[in-house]
């Protein structure tokens, strides 16, 4: 078992993608690509890609042809936090927790996919 | 004692430090409260501040345009309650509240309250996830169809914040409007009402940069028939299905509703209640389609158009949604004039479109300031035009006002509840929710809407009753039941950490799981 397999970042992009799912759509209401490097004990363990142009959300860095405009890197236990609406970016990012490189204005509809979106 | 003396030793001059460590402690009465935010009121905990820096953001740059919640729930009680006796204002509001009491409340409100109105914003913090029963228990404001001049006035002032707003600055904007009262010329109006016609018939090609369900939407055979249908062979299933709304029996109103259109294919009525049921089912493909029939057989019909601009809202489709708030204004005999003095732009570029729309509903709504009413379908067109693109913080001001019209439509406080939620104001979005669920229990689409939002709002106990009662409501022999909710249930149960359940979940065992949650 690699200490990949341990992040807990994995569960909480899955729980994402199947919101996805369900809610076709819903990544393209990002607008932007932004890549989350998600860190453990300081290192960067894996990273994700949200494609908000292609409306896809993927392990790894962005693909060929694609560049990040918003690069964040968290650690995982944040992430979990900032995924489940427990913390949120702008106090993690003042505690020091989250650090943005790019458009920082871009990553504001994140919500949107830690969200269950209400209809009409 | 001497240990004490570093404490309450003084420097020649300067107080002594145990005093300056109480200052610390010391309760700032200076605290104003301004806008109707009392600070002490607000509760900083995690469930009040979400993840959507929007609202951080907006709250700090948009101040004006905060939404305004319905009329009823200015409570000058609760603000008092923070003020202590011998509190100069205390006196002052005390003052105000007999002054109120002389008045008949329901009917003519104070001229005063109008300024509070504007001004008051309730707090987070008043919000519960039970039903507040204060919001709940008080009487819908009784509007007549003649407003007097405070509720006029306090219109006019949101409408006039509308317009004060960044894209007001526009300088399009402004002259557009000056252009109503400019242009008398009866050529350039038919040149630009043929030119207008043309650009227009580009709306109905199907651009390939739509999004993909709209692709699938295209390839659609029509409406799709729920067979065997018990009802088929009923003799008025239209009524029939009628009578089911008002008993609030969603799932058999659309069996009677499908029988009907089977057997009378042109039965222009029918599609259409069909349409607005399915969607208030939440199954908006079913509800586009239904829709589509309906203006197939009269194209002019406006209630038909406005239920498809906010079903494509919903699967978000934006051509097809504006095309929809589009056909509204050119059939609505009131406004269809205004599009003789609007020249529309060219159809490739959706965001002009956009300003071009918003433009024109602004300008009707200047209309009906004049008459001193206000068009609730023009307000709710507005706001699904504002929630279309992202901007949630106007299209809930727009559906407040929808409301004051019209304070008994389950309909405008579902669409209330789902723009405040989706700004991330899912305390107060519940509030609403409750309240379109007290005027049609049935309401499918709101019930599931008020469990996400506590699901967003971490209350996943409450979020799964919701659902499960929702579900329970559409369970029927002949109909299926929403994958929708299914899959949403199923996110909550995990996030309960019950796996357990997630058996039942996957086989819809819903006795069970109502059983479980001890819901009958």
């Amino acid at each position: 078992m690699t200490k990949e397999d341990q992040l807990q970042a994995t569960v909480a992009f899955a729980e994402i993608n199947k919101r996805a799912d369900s809610q076709p759509g819903l990544i393209k209401k990002v607008n932007a690509v932004i890549v989350f490097d998600v860190t453990k004990d300081g290192k960067i363990q894996k990273s994700w890609t949200i494609d908000g142009k292609q409306g896809t959300l993927y392990e790894g860095k962005p693909k060929e042809g694609t560049t990040a405009q918003v690069t964040i890197t968290v650690d995982d236990n944040d992430f979990v936090d900032l995924a489940s609406g427990k913390a949120n970016a702008p106090s993690l990012f003042a505690k020091g927790k989250l650090k943005v490189k790019g458009n920082v204005m871009l990553a504001q509809k994140l919500s949107t996919l830690f969200k269950e979106q209400s209809k009409l | 004692m001497t240990t004490f003396k570093p404490l309450v030793d003084a420097e020649c001059g300067t107080t002594n430090p145990l005093i300056k460590l109480s200052e610390l402690y010391k309760e700032d009465k200076k605290l104003v409260i301004q806008d109707g935010i009392n600070p002490s009121l607000i509760n900083f905990s995690d469930t009040n501040l979400t993840i959507n820096s929007d609202t951080i953001v907006d709250e700090l740059v948009n101040e004006y345009h905060r939404p305004i919640i319905a009329p009823n729930t200015f409570h000058l009680e609760s603000l008092l309650k923070d003020l202590h006796p011998s509190d100069p204002q205390y006196e002052w509001t005390k003052q105000f509240l007999d002054s109120c009491s002389t008045y008949d409340l329901p009917s003519s409100p104070p001229q005063s309250l109008t300024l509070y109105e504007q001004n008051y914003i309730q707090s987070p913090a008043c919000f519960i996830l039970h039903p507040n029963p204060i919001f709940l228990d008080q009487q819908p404001y009784p509007i007549d169809a003649e407003f007097n001049n405070d509720t006029v006035e306090a219109t006019n002032n949101i409408l006039s914040l509308l317009q004060e707003s960044q894209f007001a600055a526009n300088t399009e904007c402004k002259t557009s409007v000056n252009d109503i009262n400019v242009q008398h010329d009866t050529d350039a109006l038919n040149e630009n009402k043929r030119q207008s016609d043309a650009n227009l018939s580009l709306f109905n090609d199907q651009t390939p940069s739509s999004q993909l369900s709209s692709g699938q939407l295209n390839n659609h055979t029509g409406y799709k028939f729920i067979q065997p249908n018990p009802f088929f062979d009923y003799i008025n299933p239209y009524e029939e299905g009628l009578k089911h709304l008002e008993v609030h029996d969603i799932v058999n109103a659309i069996l009677f509703f499908e029988a009907a259109v089977q057997n009378k294919h042109d039965h222009t009525d029918a599609w259409l209640c069909l349409g607005i049921t399915q969607s208030e089912n939440g199954q908006d493909v079913h509800a586009i389609d239904a829709l589509k029939k309906c203006i197939e057989l009269d194209s002019k019909n406006t209630q038909a158009y406005i239920t498809l601009a906010s079903c494509y809202a919903n699967k978000m489709l934006k051509r097809e949604a504006l095309n929809s708030l589009h056909q509204w204004l050119i059939n609505h005999n009131k406004y269809s004039h205004l599009l003789s003095n609007h020249r529309l732009h060219s159809i490739r570029d959706i965001e002009i479109i956009f300003e071009d729309l918003k433009n024109l509903f602004l300008q009707a709504i200047l209309l009906s300031k004049n008459s001193n009413t206000i068009d609730s379908d023009l307000q709710v067109c507005l706001g699904i035009l504002f929630y279309l693109y992202d901007d949630y913080n106007k299209a809930t001001e727009c559906f407040n006002t929808a409301i004051l019209a019209k304070p008994n439509d389950a309909l405008l406080w579902n669409k209330l509840g789902a723009a405040i939620a989706n700004s991330g104001l899912n305390e107060q979005a519940v509030n609403a929710y409750y309240h379109a669920l007290r005027l049609s229990p049935g309401f499918i689409r709101a019930r599931y809407n008020l469990g996400k939002s506590c699901l967003n709002l971490n209350a996943y106990r409450q979020a799964i009753e919701h659902f499960l009662i929702a579900l329970k409501q559409q369970n029927n022999v002949y109909s299926q039941m929403s994958d929708d909710i299914w899959h949403t249930l199923a996110i909550a149960i995990d996030c309960l950490k019950r796996p357990d359940l997630i058996e039942y979940v996957r086989y819809k065992n819903l006795s069970k799981l109502l059983h479980e949650f001890e819901i009958e």
